[in-house]
């Protein structure tokens, strides 16, 4: 349910839009979804450096 | 086949388009790599980092290098017919790639009639995207190599039924472990590894990958529209048919404009696209 808000929030409104406003909008969509991949894989890098070097 | 030919491909420079070229480039004598450009497509230039190294490779003479902007075929794939086919086809009307690969086939169509070339290739895999990406699917290959064959014009893609990588590991990702294949799975990473062309069997996803190819993020609204919420809900057979259906209509429409254009009708929407 929280899943088909989300969709039809999201992606119903780039349906309305013009074509430059889209494409914007959805590259804005996809910089937050990649921002949440790279602190994720930051923090898991910073982790897993200082194990190693713990271990070291 | 008989030397003295020429043939286009649809090159991106990434490992699946660069393996087609590694496949075709010694049965034609002129190769036209042709990459796309438009509005949201980013570092367009990386994708010369490859073509110069095939350059070293098969010679200088063997490619004709064009770069073409689509903004406008694009817009009128997105926009032709809209609100029709916003209410028949709801979020499909988001399969970004699916309708720039559209927009570069219908450039790409008229760029081998203006240079009297009927052979195309690209890197379209079975694979990609995890078999489900809207651009590469078998259903909307058909509709594509139809809409070619149209126009006498033969399209394929000789890497479509290889193995497609298997996902990075989060190990590989960290850079803990190296992310190579089995022996027994012969993906495009692997054939240019065995080449010498890359180090790694896999380098999609990695920075080398980015630094040979263009950025694009927009897929993320479709993979959240039609790849997590359409296929849970309705399946993944409901989800190729309706794909296969949304491509066929924008196809046909395409075809109109393509066939009104070379007719010389001054109606066709395709002449206010075509010098871009």
């Amino acid at each position: 349910m929280i899943k088909k808000f989300f969709v039809y929030i999201i992606c119903g409104a780039a349906l309305l839009m013009p074509c430059r406003l889209r494409i914007l909008y959805a590259e804005f969509v996809g910089w937050i979804v990649q921002g949440f991949y790279f602190i994720y894989y930051h923090i898991m890098k910073t982790i897993l450096n200082g194990l190693e070097n713990g271990k070291k | 086949m008989g030397k003295n030919k020429e043939a286009v491909i649809l090159y991106s420079g990434g490992t699946d388009s660069t393996c087609t070229v590694f496949f075709k480039a010694e049965e034609f004598d002129k190769i036209h790599l042709i990459s796309y450009k438009r509005f949201g497509i980013f570092s367009a230039g990386n994708i010369d980092y490859n073509v110069l190294r095939l350059q070293d490779i098969f010679g200088k003479d063997k490619f004709v290098r064009k770069v073409i902007n689509i903004d406008k075929i694009y817009k009128l794939v997105v926009y032709d017919d809209y609100l029709k086919n916003l209410f028949k086809f709801g979020f499909f009307n988001l399969a970004v790639c699916g309708q720039c690969k559209m927009a570069m086939h219908i450039r790409t169509i008229l760029y081998c009639i203006d240079n009297k070339i009927n052979i195309v290739f690209d890197g379209a895999n079975k694979d990609a995207g995890s078999g489900i990406a809207a651009d590469q699917t078998k259903e909307v290959i058909d509709v594509i190599t139809s809409l070619y064959k149209a126009f006498d014009i033969s399209y394929s893609s000789p890497v479509y039924e290889m193995n497609g990588p298997k996902n990075l590991t989060w190990q590989a990702k960290f850079g803990l472990i190296k992310n190579e294949e089995t022996k027994d799975v012969k993906t495009t990473g692997t054939f240019l590894k065995q080449k010498g062309f890359f180090d790694s069997d896999n380098v999609k996803g990695s920075r080398i990958d980015k630094k040979m190819q263009a950025r694009c993020f927009q897929q993320f609204l479709s993979n959240m529209a039609l790849n997590s919420y359409y296929i849970e809900r309705y399946g993944i057979e409901k989800y190729k048919k309706t794909l296969r259906d949304f491509f066929e209509a924008k196809s046909q429409k395409m075809m109109i404009y393509i066939k009104d254009l070379l007719n010389k009708n001054g109606k066709s929407k395709l002449y206010l696209y075509r010098e871009e």
